[in-house]
C-alpha cells in the first residue's frame, strides 16, 4: 500500500494552481469580441429546432423568418399582409362550376428571380412538396395539418411552374393569410429520390390510401428522418436572405447573409421590407440569466437585449454612460392578459357579480406594480394595435363603491356575517367564494394576490390555486375552475374569434373557456368569418367586442410592452411583431 | 486439498460479487420502473405536445391525426408487461380513448361499472354529434360536454335534452329519440357481476416500458420529444461539459483541502487557528448564486474590472478552451474547499484523540510524523468515501452555475427537460444518475476495503467475528 505523502506544503499547491490560472487566462487573451459586422443578439432560451414546420418555440420562429420565406407575410412595421416570394397579392376567384364548385381559388405567381441556393428556380412544385411533407403521417406538423384542412387542392401550372392555384374549401376571413402562409422547402434538397413525387396531395388526405402507403418502408422512413431534422445546418436551407452557418447547442447560432441572394436582384420598385437584409452576420447568443445578459450588453459582448425587467430598463435610460451607449425602445407585442370567468358557475352566472369583480380589479395598480408602467390597458379580446379595436369602449374603473352597488343590485349581501356575500338561489345558499386558477409563474401569482385583496373588500372570497403548467392546461380543458389568469398571443391582421368566443367551442374541443355565447353573438362571429368588405368586417369586430364587454365574459387587463436595448453602433427600431424588433433591417452606424 | 480451498475461495468470491452485482442491477431496474411510472403519471398530454396539433380542435381529421401520433410515440401500447384492473374495466382500456379524455371516461366507468353499456353510450354520443346539423349541434354541444357524472347525465336527460328535442325538425327528432333511449339504457344498466374482482392481464413484450428500456440500452436512447435529437447525443454533449466543470472542480478542491486540513491540524490552537476556522465557515455559507452574480458584475462588468476578454464566460460551451471554466471554478471551489478541509480536519482531530494515537505521541512520535504515517491514512478512508459519493452529484451538474454562466451542462439539460416535459431525455438522465450513484457506491466500497481490510464485505456470515 502506498503511503499518502504528508509533507506537501499547502502553499505549493495553491501556487501551482495560481500559476495554472494565469497560464490558462493568458492562453486566450484574444477572446472573440463582438466583431463589427456581426449583430449579436441575446436570446434567453434556445430554439427547439430550425424547421418552421416542426418547431414550437418563439425564438425558433424569430430565426426561421430570416431563413425561410413564404408567399405572403405581414410587414414587420406596417403589419400589412404583403408579397414575399409571390410577385404580387393573389387574385381571388370564386369557382361556380366543376368539381371545385363553391370553393375559392387563389392564383399566385412566384417571383421570376426567386431561386434556390443551387441556382434552380423556386416553383409551385416546391410549395406542393412542402404541404405534402406536412401531411406525411410521421411528420408532427400539427399546426400545418390543421390549416391544410381548408385546402383541398393545389395546382401547379404545367406551362409556367412559377404559377400556382390554391383552392380553399370555404370562404373565410383569414383565407388569404392561410393560402400564403406556408414556408417553402426545397424539394431538390430534401427529396432527391423523389419519394413524394409519385404521391398526390389528395392521397395524403385519404385515410385508406394513407394506410396503403404506410406499408412502404421508404415512405415511412422518409417522414421519420424529416421529423428528426432541424438541427443540422446543411439540410436547413430556405429561400430567405440568411442561412444557418453554425449552431453550437447551448451556446449560439450564427446566421450569415447569402452573398448572391436572389432577392438582391429584384427591381427597387418591387422591393419591400423583406428585401432589405443588412447585417452580414447575425449571432444569437444564449444567455439565460438576465443579470448576465445585461453584463454582456454593457461590456459589448452583445448588441441587443430584449425582455429587460422594468427596473433595469429604467436604469439603462437614466445612467449617463448607458444613455450614450444604448438606444432603449419599447414595442407593443401582440399579447394581452385577462382573467377568464367561468360563466356557468353559480354566482358567476350573474352579470352583477361579474361586473362587481371587474370594478374590484385595480388594473392601473397592476400595470404600475407588476409591469413597471410598461403595459397598455385593453377592453376586449382584440389587441389595441389593430384598426378594428373598439376604442369607444371605456376601460372599467377600479371602484369598490360601484362594485358593492352591483352586488346589492344583484341581491347579494353578507347575511351570516362571515365576510362573504351570499344569496338564496333555489332554496340553497350560494356564497361568493371562487377559486382563481393560475400557473406557478410569478406574474400570475402576484396578480392573483392583488385581486384577492381587493375582492375581499367587497365581500368576495378568492382562493388562489397556483399550479404547474400542464395541470393548468388539464384543468382548463376540463373547465374545472371559477376564475383563471390567462394570456393570449395574436397575429397581425384579422383574428378568428370562433375558437375562443363561439358557443360551438365551449366543449372540450375548443377554447371558449368562459362559456360565452348566444345565438346573436354566434351570428356575428359567423358573418365575420364570411365577410369580405373591410368596413363591414370592422363593424362586426366592434360589435362583438361590445357584446363581450357588456356581458363581462372576462376581466380584460393589459397588453405588455417589450423592453429592448440596442447598442448605438446599430440603427434600428421596434416592431409590433414578436420579438419586438426586425433584425434584418438594422444598419450599422 | 490446497486446490480445493482455492476453488472454494474463487467460488465464494464469485458468489459474493455476483450477489453484489445482482443487487446493483436489481436496484437499477427498480429505479427504472419507479421513474417510468412517476413520469407517466405526470399531468399533460404528450401526444398533443409532440404532434403540434395544439389543443383538441374541431377540424375533421383531428381524431385520426391524434391516433396517428399516438402510434408513432408507441403510446397506444399498454404501460407495462402486465396490468391489474377491476373486472368492469376492459383489458384494452389504454387504447379505448384519446389520452386527454381517459380520465373522464374512467370516472364514468367507476360509476356505471359496466363497460359494454358505457361504450354503447359513448358511441351513441358520437352518432348524435355526427347526425345533427351544425346549428343544432351548437345548441346541444355545450351541455353535452359538461356531463362528467351519472347524476349530471340524468339531469341533462330530463332537462336540456327535452328542451332541445322540442325545437328540432323531424329528421333530427329521430336521432335525438335514439340518443334518449341510449341514455335510458345506460341509466338502467346494472354493474357487471363481480365488477370489483381484480383481474391480472398479461400484455407481453409489446409495451411502453419494454420499448423505452430497449431504446435506452441498445439504441440511441429514443428521440427527444422537443427537438427530435437522439437522447444519448444530447446527453453526450452536456455530460462532457459538466465533467470538465464540476468533476475538475471537485477533484481540485479535494486535493487543495488536504494541505489546509493538515495545516490546521498542526497549527497551535490560538486566535489565528480560530480565525481560519471561522473564515472557512464563512466561505462555506456564501450562497453560490450570490457569489456567481457578484462575480459576473464585478469581474466581467465594464464598471469594475472589465475582464471579459480574459474570462469569456459566455463563450465556453463546446469550445476547447478551459478559460471559460475559470470563473465558474472560482465560484464553486471556495465552498467545496472550505467544506472538505473542515471535514478532513475534524476526521484528523477524531483520529488523534484515539488511544493509539495518544500513546504514540506520548512515546515521542512527533505530531507531524504521526499525521503523515498514521493519521492521514486512517482519516483518508471516510474522506475518499465522501469523494466517491460526491462524484455522481458533481456530474449531475450545478444548475445555478450553468444558468448564470450560460454553460450547457447536465444541470441545465435536466432542468430544461423538466420544464419542457421531455420525458425521454429526463428518463435517460435519471437512469444515468442512478447508474453513476450506484457505481460511485461500488467504487467507494472497493477503494475503502482496499485501504482498510476490516471494512471488506464479510465472506460469510457463519464464520463469526472476533470480539
Amino acid at each position: 500500500m502506498r503511503s499518502i505523502p504528508g509533507h506537501i506544503s499547502p502553499w505549493l499547491v495553491l501556487a501551482v494552481f495560481a500559476i495554472g490560472l494565469c497560464f490558462a487566462s493568458s492562453c486566450k487573451k484574444s477572446a472573440e469580441k463582438a466583431s463589427d459586422t456581426t449583430l449579436n443578439i441575446r436570446i434567453a432560451a434556445e430554439p427547439d429546432r430550425i424547421n418552421p414546420m416542426l418547431s414550437k418555440s418563439p425564438v425558433a420562429s424569430q430565426i426561421e423568418q430570416l431563413i425561410y420565406y413564404k408567399l405572403l407575410d405581414f410587414d414587420r412595421v406596417t403589419l400589412e399582409l404583403i408579397p414575399m416570394l409571390a410577385k404580387r397579392m393573389p387574385t381571388v376567384t370564386l369557382i361556380d362550376t366543376g368539381i371545385y364548385r363553391g370553393f375559392t381559388a387563389y392564383d399566385f405567381e412566384i417571383r421570376v428571380e426567386a431561386n434556390w441556393d443551387n441556382g434552380s428556380p423556386i416553383t409551385g412544385n416546391d410549395l406542393l412538396f412542402s404541404i405534402k411533407l406536412a401531411m406525411h403521417p410521421e411528420v408532427p406538423a400539427g399546426s400545418w395539418k390543421n390549416f391544410l384542412e381548408y385546402i383541398p387542392q393545389v395546382e401547379v401550372d404545367q406551362n409556367n411552374q412559377k404559377k400556382l392555384r390554391i383552392y380553399l374549401n370555404k370562404s373565410y376571413l383569414l383565407a388569404d393569410v392561410i393560402a400564403g402562409n406556408f414556408e417553402i422547402y426545397p424539394e431538390y434538397l430534401l427529396d432527391p429520390k423523389g419519394i413524394l413525387k409519385g404521391i398526390s396531395y389528395q392521397d395524403l388526405n385519404d385515410a385508406a390510401k394513407l394506410k396503403k402507403l404506410s406499408a412502404d418502408s421508404s415512405f415511412i422512413q422518409f417522414g421519420q428522418e424529416f421529423a428528426k431534422s432541424g438541427t443540422e445546418a446543411s439540410t436547413m436551407l430556405g429561400s430567405g436572405p440568411y442561412k444557418l452557418d453554425n449552431w453550437t447547442p447551448g451556446k449560439e447560432l450564427i446566421l450569415s447573409r447569402k452573398s448572391d441572394w436572389w432577392g438582391d436582384k429584384i427591381s427597387e420598385k418591387e422591393k419591400n421590407s423583406f428585401f432589405t437584409a443588412n447585417p452580414s452576420r447575425i449571432k444569437y447568443v444564449l444567455i439565460a440569466d438576465e443579470l448576465a445578459a445585461l453584463t454582456a450588453l454593457r461590456n459589448k459582448q452583445i448588441d441587443l437585449c430584449n425582455d429587460i425587467e422594468a427596473k433595469e430598463f429604467q436604469a439603462l435610460q437614466t445612467s449617463a454612460e448607458d444613455k450614450n451607449t444604448f438606444n432603449c425602445f419599447t414595442a407593443k407585442l401582440m399579447q394581452f392578459f385577462f382573467v377568464g370567468i367561468h360563466m356557468q358557475k353559480p354566482g358567476l352566472n350573474d352579470l352583477h357579480v361579474r361586473k362587481a369583480l371587474a370594478y374590484a380589479m385595480p388594473v392601473d395598480k397592476i400595470i404600475q406594480q407588476l409591469f413597471g408602467g410598461y403595459a397598455e390597458r385593453i377592453v376586449g379580446p382584440i389587441h389595441p394595435s389593430k384598426h378594428y379595436y373598439n376604442k369607444a369602449l371605456k376601460p372599467i374603473p377600479f371602484d369598490l363603491g360601484l362594485a358593492k352597488k352591483e352586488l346589492n343590485d344583484g341581491g347579494w349581501a353578507d347575511t351570516d356575517g362571515n365576510g362573504i356575500a351570499d344569496k338564496q338561489i333555489d332554496g340553497k345558499k350560494v356564497e361568493l367564494s371562487f377559486n382563481l386558477l393560475t400557473t406557478n409563474k410569478k406574474l400570475g401569482q402576484e396578480l392573483a394576490l392583488i385581486f384577492k385583496q381587493e375582492a375581499k373588500n367587497i365581500g368576495i372570497e378568492i382562493n388562489i390555486e397556483a399550479i404547474e403548467a400542464q395541470s393548468f392546461q388539464k384543468r382548463l380543458r376540463a373547465r374545472d375552475f371559477d376564475l383563471v389568469n390567462f394570456a393570449i398571443k395574436q397575429y397581425p391582421g384579422y383574428v378568428d374569434l370562433e375558437p375562443s368566443w363561439h358557443s360551438k367551442s365551449i366543449g372540450e374541443k375548443g377554447n371558449n373557456i368562459s362559456g360565452f355565447g348566444d345565438a346573436s353573438s354566434d351570428a356575428i362571429i359567423d358573418s365575420l368569418n364570411l365577410a369580405t368588405d373591410t368596413k363591414e368586417i370592422y363593424r362586426l369586430y366592434r360589435e362583438i367586442q361590445e357584446k363581450i364587454y357588456a356581458d363581462q365574459a372576462a376581466i380584460f387587463l393589459c397588453s405588455p410592452l417589450e423592453r429592448i436595448a440596442l447598442n448605438k453602433k446599430w440603427r434600428g427600431e421596434g416592431s409590433d411583431r414578436a420579438p419586438g424588433y426586425f433584425e434584418q433591417l438594422f444598419t450599422e452606424r | 486439498m490446497n486446490s480445493n480451498t482455492n476453488q472454494n475461495s474463487i467460488w465464494r468470491s464469485f458468489v459474493r460479487y455476483g450477489r453484489y452485482l445482482a443487487q446493483f442491477v436489481f436496484s437499477l431496474f427498480l429505479l427504472a420502473i419507479l421513474s417510468f411510472f412517476l413520469l407517466n403519471q405526470m399531468p399533460g398530454d404528450p401526444v398533443l405536445q409532440w404532434s403540434g396539433l395544439g389543443e383538441p380542435n374541431q377540424t375533421k381529421q383531428f381524431d385520426r391525426r391524434y391516433s396517428d401520433a399516438t402510434k408513432t410515440l408507441h403510446l397506444n401500447l399498454p404501460e407495462f408487461y402486465f396490468s391489474i384492473h377491476a373486472k368492469c374495466f376492459p383489458d384494452t382500456f389504454y387504447k379505448t380513448n384519446e389520452l386527454y379524455q381517459q380520465d373522464q371516461v374512467r370516472s364514468l366507468l367507476w360509476e356505471v361499472k359496466n363497460w359494454p353499456a358505457l361504450t354503447a353510450f359513448l358511441n351513441a354520443e358520437k352518432k348524435l354529434r355526427n347526425g345533427l346539423s351544425e346549428e343544432s349541434l351548437t345548441q346541444i354541444s355545450k351541455p353535452l360536454s359538461n356531463i362528467k357524472s351519472i347524476a349530471e347525465l340524468r339531469k341533462f336527460q330530463t332537462g336540456q335534452l327535452r328542451e332541445f328535442q322540442s325545437g328540432v325538425g323531424a329528421r333530427e327528432d329521430t336521432i335525438v329519440k335514439t340518443f334518449d333511449a341510449d341514455i335510458r339504457s345506460i341509466l338502467n344498466s346494472s354493474p357487471v357481476a363481480g365488477w370489483w374482482i381484480p383481474v391480472l392481464c398479461w400484455h407481453g413484450q409489446s409495451n411502453q416500458f419494454h420499448n423505452w428500456g430497449k431504446e435506452l440500452l441498445t439504441g440511441n436512447g429514443g428521440v427527444s420529444w422537443v427537438d427530435g435529437r437522439a437522447v444519448w447525443s444530447k446527453i453526450d454533449n452536456a455530460f462532457w461539459i459538466t465533467l470538465r466543470l464540476s468533476l475538475t472542480a471537485l477533484l481540485l478542491s479535494f486535493l487543495i483541502a488536504i494541505p489546509i486540513a493538515l495545516f490546521l491540524s498542526l497549527q497551535k490552537r490560538n486566535w489565528l487557528h480560530r480565525l481560519i476556522l471561522l473564515s472557512l465557515d464563512f466561505v462555506f455559507t456564501i450562497p453560490l448564486f450570490w457569489l456567481a452574480s457578484l462575480t459576473i458584475v464585478f469581474v466581467l462588468g465594464p464598471v469594475y474590472f472589465n475582464l471579459a476578454d480574459y474570462f469569456p464566460s459566455f463563450e465556453m460551451a463546446g469550445s476547447a478552451s478551459w478559460t471559460g471554466l475559470i470563473l465558474p471554478w472560482i465560484c464553486i471551489m471556495p465552498g467545496l474547499i472550505a467544506y472538505l478541509s473542515r471535514f478532513l480536519f475534524k476526521l484528523l482531530e477524531e483520529e488523534i484523540h484515539k488511544p493509539y494515537a495518544q500513546q504514540a505521541i506520548a512515546k515521542g512520535l512527533s505530531r507531524r510524523k504521526w499525521l503523515s504515517r498514521h493519521g492521514l491514512r486512517n482519516a483518508a478512508i471516510p474522506y475518499i468515501y465522501t469523494l466517491t459519493m460526491a462524484i455522481p452529484a458533481a456530474i449531475a451538474g450545478s444548475l445555478v452555475l450553468e444558468i448564470l454562466f450560460s454553460i450547457p451542462g447536465m444541470g441545465r439539460l435536466t432542468f430544461m427537460s423538466v420544464i419542457s416535459r421531455d420525458w425521454p431525455v429526463l428518463f435517460a438522465l435519471v437512469m444515468l444518475n442512478g447508474l453513476l450513484t450506484l457505481t460511485g457506491y461500488l467504487v467507494g466500497n472497493i477503494v475503502v476495503s482496499y485501504l482498510d481490510p476490516r471494512l471488506r464485505i464479510p465472506e460469510s456470515t457463519n464464520q463469526g467475528q472476533g470480539l
